[in-house]
């Protein structure tokens, strides 16, 4: 299948705010995309949506031929952008519980990374910085040899070098087979590792290009532009 | 290790092969050799794996790159090409200068003087 | 999967319960050999008039209140106990499933209902293990003729309800069990659908599920009176005989596995389709 993702008018409503409108879009393998906008402009809600922890309102979106469920939950690997691991175990009771729940977890890279990084694997996560238990979730994610990489906001409260580590991490993980969806505000960091870009408005898809389209037509930046689109 | 000089407002593709022709011309990539792989490319410049794979398909069609069979890319070994990029490159270079010298306000007299006042070729100051 | 979620609720849940139980038996075992032990008073109070320990009267009220000291510290601690498996039950589901966690634990292959389950058996779990413990504790707090009485005591309540009404009996507390752990799980879910103030919420929900569910038991017990009970007009329940006790507490177990299943149902399809994690 060409497309990892599919999805047509997808919309979410909470009451009278609509926070996805009629989004229809398709995402092949092998893609890394900027899922941009500014905040309330619906990127978590769709991503969410993806990971099947919110239920949408309307429309249909398919991940690899699923329906969000537990068959899609076996090939997505979601970063939230909070901590979401619990405090008491340590981090090779993770690694273990990220091996037992999902088949595509691979554990000699997660050690590997960790060890690169020089996190001990039996520390206890409660003793960890805000920081390096970020970077732990983002091991985890991307040990995963999954199809879809949803990562919500990953360089939001990180210091330049992580985020370059991160950016690193993203590349170096690149398959043909798998697509990476990052939302993010952080644009000028993230630009040149990404193929297209979707900017997102009220809910609504305003823009769908790849980067090089961008600066070809408007002879900016991604960045440049989207400053330009979301003027306040 | 020369690193990768990517500018915001142009395409990156087209800058990667700037970049790489770049590199070719001035040995850092000798001819002959065998480039990284793409993914150690992309890592190198922090770009997309995509986006280095379609600058390097660009470059193998003009034939500075070619690809052997299984084991990867290499730099072409015609001495010929290689040179003609380097002008080429060498041309666009002072087309730059040029222009901007241009807009300084300096006529083409004047530029050549101060250029010979810096390289110290000319016989006269 | 199912049992991979009960693994680790178990290990997530055991570091509280276990150095608990380990407390409260060692306490039990210091208790059994002080002086002032129930125990003791209860040697001196029933046993033969040659057990004669030293003292005067004061000495003897100091005695009777240390005993009742210790009476009012195991009481506070099989209250503490039970407490402790409350809120734990709360606190697996309500953090682990519904707060931060949740982003973890929904994500997984796994089907919501099963999340339910795992949950709703190991608290199931750690509701025995707490009751046993506490039974224990009060057995190695009187030992000798007490303890061999207890045997006696399960071959009267054989005789008069019959294996029939023991297993009856047990299907009957664990319907109970199962009902009230769901319905704490239910309120937390419901609560979970507005924005703000979910904890307050749940709770109020809980006495809303609480009311509901009195209302249908009354219901139901004024059909069952009018109509099976009938014949039985005027009988307490320590006349029934051993049929009639297990038609009775037959009859309440099956309405409690059925509200518990309806329970079940609502609480699956809330976190299916109703999930907002912050």
């Amino acid at each position: 299948m060409h497309n990892i993702l599919e999805c047509e008018n997808l919309s979410k409503h909470f009451g009278t705010v609509k926070a996805l409108d009629s989004v229809t879009l398709s995402i092949p393998r092998g893609r890394i995309v900027g899922l941009l906008g500014p905040n309330g402009s619906g990127k978590t809600t769709f991503i969410k949506i993806c990971c099947n922890l919110l239920t949408p309102t309307g429309g249909i979106i398919r991940i690899g031929g699923f329906e969000p469920g537990v068959d899609t939950k076996k090939i997505v690997s979601y970063l939230p952008e909070k901590n979401y691991l619990n405090n008491w175990m340590k981090v090779s009771d993770v690694l273990h519980f990220f091996k037992d729940f999902y088949n595509d977890f691979n554990i000699e890279k997660a050690r590997d990374m960790l060890d690169k990084l020089r996190i001990d694997a039996n520390t206890r996560l409660k003793t960890l910085s805000k920081g390096t238990k970020e970077k732990v979730q983002l091991i985890l994610v991307m040990s995963r040899e999954a199809q879809l990489y949803l990562l919500d906001e990953p360089i939001g409260g990180v210091d330049p070098a992580a985020r370059d580590y991160i950016l690193e991490t993203i590349i170096k993980n690149y398959s043909e087979n798998a697509a990476v969806i990052i939302s993010t505000h952080l644009i000028s960091d993230i630009e040149k590792i990404l193929d297209d870009v979707i900017f997102l408005k009220d809910g609504q898809v305003i823009l769908s290009k790849t980067v090089d389209e961008v600066r070809d037509e408007s002879g900016k930046s991604v960045d440049a532009l989207f400053r330009e689109v979301f003027r306040c | 290790m020369m690193p990768w000089d990517l500018k915001p407002d142009r395409p990156i593709y087209t800058q990667l092969i700037e970049q790489i022709e770049l590199k070719i011309c001035s040995g850092v990539y000798p001819l002959g050799s065998k480039l990284p792989s793409v993914r150690d490319l992309a890592q190198e410049a922090s770009v997309n794996p995509n986006t280095m794979q379609r600058a390097l398909a660009k470059l193998e069609e003009t034939g500075l790159i070619y690809t052997h069979r299984t084991s990867g890319r290499y730099v072409t070994e015609d001495v010929k090409m290689v040179q003609k990029v380097k002008e080429k490159l060498a041309y666009e270079l002072v087309q730059e200068f040029l222009q901007n010298m241009k807009r300084l306000g300096f006529d083409e007299k004047e530029i050549a003087t101060i250029i010979a006042g810096m390289t110290g070729g000319a016989e006269n100051a | 999967m199912l049992g991979k979620l009960m693994k680790y609720e178990i290990k997530a849940t055991a570091r509280w319960f276990l150095p608990l139980y380990g407390t409260m038996l060692i306490i039990a075992v210091i208790n059994r050999f002080t002086l002032f032990s129930p125990y003791i008073e209860y040697r001196y109070m029933y046993a033969e008039p040659s057990v004669s320990l030293p003292g005067n009267s004061f000495f003897s009220v100091i005695r009777g209140i240390m005993s009742a000291l210790m009476m009012f510290i195991y009481i506070m601690m099989f209250v503490g106990l039970f407490v402790a498996t409350l809120i734990v039950t709360i606190q697996r589901y309500y953090r682990n499933l519904l707060g931060d966690e949740g982003y973890l634990m929904f994500t997984l292959p796994v089907k919501s209902w099963q999340h339910i389950l795992s949950k709703l058996l190991i608290s199931m779990l750690w509701h025995f293990l707490s009751s046993i413990a506490a039974i224990c504790s009060i057995l190695v707090l009187i030992p000798g003729e007490a303890t061999a009485k207890i045997p006696d005591v399960f071959k009267r309540i054989t005789e008069l309800i019959g294996i029939h009404g023991i297993i009856i009996l047990v299907l009957a507390i664990v319907s109970g069990l199962v009902f009230s752990i769901l319905k704490i799980y239910t309120a937390v879910s419901l609560g979970h659908l507005f924005n703000k103030h979910r904890l307050l919420l749940s709770f109020v929900m809980y006495l809303g599920i609480e009311a509901v569910s009195q209302f249908i038991f009354m219901l139901l017990t004024i059909i069952a009176a009018e109509t099976v009970f009938k014949p039985w007009k005027g009988i307490s329940l320590f006349m029934l005989n051993a049929d009639q006790f297990n038609c009775l507490f037959g009859i309440m177990a099956i309405l409690t596995a059925l509200l518990s299943a309806g329970l079940f149902i609502l609480t699956g399809y809330l976190l299916n389709r109703k999930l907002n994690l912050e």
